[in-house]
């Protein structure tokens, strides 16, 4: 419960962030840590995937880009999905239908990840921008409202883009980050080594899966605590009654030996 | 009554409308085109031995022959009195079926003969006449037909878009009347050089039903009279290119294809050389006989910089690689096919055909063959000049040169960099820099190129000036030379542009700091090396730490580097600025439509000057379609002024006039400055910036 509540507050500070612009600051230095974007009339943050796309476009190697999504990255990796994305808390709110995670569709957010970079070199165009169903939000429809977009045709393919994706988180819970997000694909890349991270105590996992039925991600927590998938919403951890899971905010144990075997093992001292 | 009224509003509109924005000319007839560079249609008519009736005959040497002419609806006989090759002609000129003899010549070259008759057709108002003269023409080969052309026109000049033209018809089909548009042919004076130029490659020549651009205006006939002596030109909706000229002199026209060998070939990219064009193809037996001349051409003038480009008008490619590998032609070659891109761009009406265009692009001779062309091409290497015909236009590139003032030392090396802003709507090719010819410096390497640069985008080469042992101490100006192709469709400009430089040559430890960015590969290379060895130790061993340090080291090189050099600025500037495309407000398009009717007609009421300023970024997509939209209302009317301003370098000026939107520059805007509206984005935008225009917004 207090986990829950630490998590919500995180994610409402993430809207925060993501809004700050409303206390009248312009546009910073700051890269995002999670899906916004720049457009919105209230960001005071730089979209990742947006500039990824922009810096292509433009041909710049992006030395402050990389080093701004490692630092996040080894931070929390997807952690970001879980604790601070705006629109992954928009996931949350329609998770209705926590069903199992379709392993081999889990890797199409690389495939859409590649096809966003590959668009943008081959087009010079941000096509995953006119696309993306948080642009929808937090810009074509402020636009709408103030005057500046109109009911046009790229307005009618964000709104469709939307629908759509709304339709699929309020059917999978965490549609949009288990299947198409491309900034949860770069921060997975991170999940198995950054710093904030799932912990199992295998010696007190009975199986018996109740972790598996709260799982957003429709992963089986358990057996996958270090998987590219998890963001980490620590949902897991409240349920488990035995306390064989637990979240870590430290770097990663061992870090000069063997790492620890994946999955629940037998308790060796009987 | 009130249809009658309307009627009457209705014709009166209409007069009024043709009166108001139509122009008309008044023509008199001129009873020869011969004093005019044209080519001609003939039109031919069979000789028959049964006679005519109701004619009245001179007494023939020979038998005659007898046909008939039509013109303006009414047939004209006329007889041919045939004695072996020779012939004399009696023509019912005036229509009162009285035969009188013409006097011909005999044409010398092939035995035929030719004489002009001029005819009397009746005149609009049925009582009187008119003269017209056609050409006769009759071969002893072909000794059954008597070919003809018009061998007249009407002349007089027409005022369009404030301008007086020279302009003429001819009645092309020769059928003694000028009010079929789709078969007679206008010409006009465009150039304004006292000379109807009537070839068929003119730029001066048009179809009658044809539009045709006049500075950045389209026009087309809408009627002409029987007679001729009337035409009314108007506006046309429909929009053409203007027809580059093509007379020796001009500058010849560019492209840019894929020849036969599958390699991209531009004539910009034969900057310097002697370039011949010879059209041709498998099929034309005259082109055949021209191929060992035009091959002799490109093998004795290749290491003399001479270029020979075959242009085939074949129907299949197989036919033309055919002939290619059956006549052994070992020069460039490309398959133009039938009304092919580049035949159409020279407006190639017969072949063979053949330019030669010299060192400067600058036409220097057409439709020359054999011996001809090989002296034409031997003269133009004697000949070494700059081209006569600088073609005068707005600046399509920008430079800025960073450090504006260099400093270097004797026998050293700086490094420079050449900031590139392409300022216009179109992107430019193949941009190649080079230092103009100074004692003492040189370029390393010589020539630094970028291969093309978006329309409204910023490039930057970076340039290292090495100054000799001997160089003299001191301030020195030097030159860069930017050369650079500029495209439009496939008609594509060369253009030149210097770049000066101020270079001061110390006695020692002259040193210049320019912020250089190390080789991406190098850096790349490193970042990817460090982090596999730590992925690589991690997956291995298990322990996490060295992935940390790489990791870690990552973030730090990353932020440090990126910020010296200034990619968390580039960054903020990227996000800061929202161009209504990206993200999906607007569609991205490149240049705006032509405007409509009602566009030119409500720009033409404008009765104060109105200034706009157009806000864009460089990078913004949608921007080029509101800058072109502006440019072309302010080219309809004098009372409209402009100016374009980069919001990323600019953005006080935007802040100013209220581009600004929530702490974020919104491009493209136009702002109107007398009354502070603004437009966001390309939606619609005609009808939104014609309201702005009006002060209804």
């Amino acid at each position: 419960m207090r986990l829950s509540l630490i998590r919500r507050t995180s994610q409402g500070f993430g809207l925060f962030l993501a809004l700050f612009g409303f206390t009248g600051i312009g546009m910073t230095h700051i890269i995002f840590p999670g899906l916004h974007c720049y457009a919105c009339p209230l960001s005071v943050t730089i979209c990742p995937i947006g500039l990824m796309q922009n810096l292509v476009i433009l041909g710049t190697v992006p030395y402050f880009w990389i080093g701004a999504i490692v630092a996040y990255g080894l931070a929390a990796g997807r952690g970001f999905c879980g604790w601070f994305c705006p629109f992954g808390m928009l996931n949350d709110l329609l998770s209705f239908n926590k069903t199992r995670i379709i392993r081999s569709l889990s890797y199409s957010k690389y495939a859409v990840l590649v096809g966003t970079l590959v668009s943008a070199w081959a087009f010079a165009d941000t096509i995953f921008c006119k696309l993306c169903p948080a642009a929808s939000i937090e810009a074509s429809i402020p636009y709408f409202f103030m005057g500046i977009a109109r009911v046009n045709r790229p307005f009618i393919i964000h709104m469709i883009s939307l629908g759509v994706v709304l339709a699929g988180m309020a059917l999978i819970a965490r549609f949009w980050c288990r299947y198409l997000c491309p900034m949860g694909g770069i921060l997975s890349l991170f999940n198995r080594v950054s710093f904030l991270h799932l912990k199992l105590d295998s010696s007190r996992c009975s199986s018996c899966d109740a972790c598996t039925a709260v799982c957003p991600m429709g992963l089986k927590p358990h057996e996958e605590y270090d998987s590219h998938n998890c963001i980490k919403c620590g949902k897991c951890i409240t349920t488990c009654s035995l306390g064989a899971l637990s979240l870590s905010l430290l770097p990663q144990l061992p870090l000069l030996r063997r790492h620890q075997r994946k999955g629940c093992v037998p308790d060796e001292s009987g | 009554m009130m249809w009658r009224s309307a009627l009457v509003s209705s014709v009166l509109i209409l007069v009024f409308s043709v009166v108001v924005i139509a122009s008309t000319g008044n023509l008199e007839y001129v009873g020869s085109i011969l004093d005019l560079t044209t080519s001609y249609y003939s039109q031919v008519v069979w000789l028959s031995y049964d006679p005519i009736p109701g004619l009245t005959e001179p007494t023939y040497s020979g038998t005659p022959a007898y046909a008939s002419v039509t013109l303006a609806e009414r047939s004209f006989a006329l007889a041919l009195d045939r004695d072996g090759d020779s012939g004399k002609l009696y023509v019912d000129a005036d229509g009162s079926k009285a035969l009188a003899r013409v006097d011909w010549i005999q044409q010398l070259w092939d035995g035929s003969y030719m004489g002009s008759v001029s005819f009397q057709l009746p005149a609009s108002d049925g009582n009187s006449t008119r003269a017209y003269r056609l050409a006769l023409v009759w071969t002893p080969a072909t000794p059954m037909v008597i070919t003809y052309f018009r061998d007249n026109r009407q002349e007089g000049q027409i005022e369009l878009g404030g301008v007086t033209y020279r302009i003429a018809i001819i009645d092309e089909n020769s059928d003694g009347m000028f009010d079929d548009l789709d078969h007679d042919l206008l010409l006009i004076d465009i150039d304004q050089d006292s000379e109807l130029l009537a070839s068929s490659d003119s730029h001066e020549r048009y179809w009658l039903d044809a539009p045709f651009n006049i500075d950045g205006t389209v026009y087309s006939a809408t009627s002409v009279s029987r007679n001729g002596s009337r035409i009314v030109i108007d506006k046309s909706d429909r929009w053409v290119e203007t027809n580059a000229p093509l007379t020796v002199g001009s500058p010849a026209p560019h492209f840019s294809v894929v020849d036969a060998d599958g390699e991209r070939l531009s004539l910009s990219s034969l900057q310097g050389k002697i370039i011949v064009l010879d059209f041709w193809a498998s099929w034309c037996a005259p082109c055949l006989y021209e191929l060992p001349y035009v091959e002799a051409i490109a093998n004795d003038y290749a290491d003399r910089g001479v270029v020979v480009i075959g242009i085939d008008s074949d129907r299949s490619e197989g036919a033309f690689r055919s002939a290619v590998s059956y006549f052994g032609l070992t020069y460039r070659q490309v398959f133009d096919g039938v009304d092919g891109k580049i035949s159409s761009l020279y407006r190639v009406s017969g072949i063979p055909m053949t330019y030669l265009i010299d060192r400067d692009g600058i036409i220097r001779g057409k439709g020359l063959r054999g011996d001809d062309l090989k002296q034409a091409v031997a003269s133009s290497l004697a000949s070494v000049g700059a081209a006569d015909a600088a073609m005068s236009q707005e600046a399509i590139l920008s430079f800025t040169v960073s450090p504006a003032e260099i400093a270097l030392s004797p026998a050293s090396t700086t490094l420079l960099q050449l900031s590139i802003d392409n300022v216009s709507i179109h992107p430019a090719d193949d941009i190649a820099v080079t230092l103009v010819e100074a004692e003492g410096f040189s370029l390393d390497p010589a020539e630094a190129d970028l291969e093309v640069l978006q329309p409204f985008s910023k490039g930057m080469l970076e340039l290292r000036l090495t100054s000799s042992p001997d160089v003299p101490i001191g301030t020195d100006e030097i030159a860069l030379q930017v050369i650079y192709t500029y495209c439009i469709d496939i008609s594509c400009l060369q253009i030149v542009d210097e770049v000066p430089v101020t270079v001061v040559v110390g006695r020692s430890g002259g040193t210049t700091t320019t912020k250089r960015e190390l080789p991406a590969w190098l850096v790349m290379s490193i970042v990817g090396g460090l982090v596999g060895v730590g992925v690589a130790l991690w997956r291995l061993t298990g322990a996490h730490l060295p992935l940390y340090i790489a990791l870690c080291t990552v973030i730090v090189a990353g932020f440090v580097y990126g910020v010296i050099l200034g990619q968390h600025e580039q960054a903020q500037g990227i996000a800061a600025v929202l161009c209504t495309s990206c993200v999906g407000i607007d569609e991205v398009r490149g240049e705006a439509p032509p405007l409509s009717d009602s566009a030119i007609s409500a720009l033409a009421g404008l009765e104060k000057s109105i200034d706009l300023i157009v806000f864009y970024a460089p990078w913004c997509r949608t921007c080029p379609y509101a800058e072109s939209m502006v440019r072309e209302m302010a080219e309809r009317t004098d009372l409209l002024s402009y100016s374009f301003v980069n919001v990323d370098t600019n953005r006080e000026l935007a802040e100013s006039n209220g581009v600004i939107r929530s702490k974020r520059t919104i491009v493209p805007a136009i702002v109107r400055v007398d009354t502070g509206d603004i437009i966001f984005g390309i939606e619609d935008l005609e009808a939104r910036l014609l309201k702005v225009l009006a002060g209804e917004s």
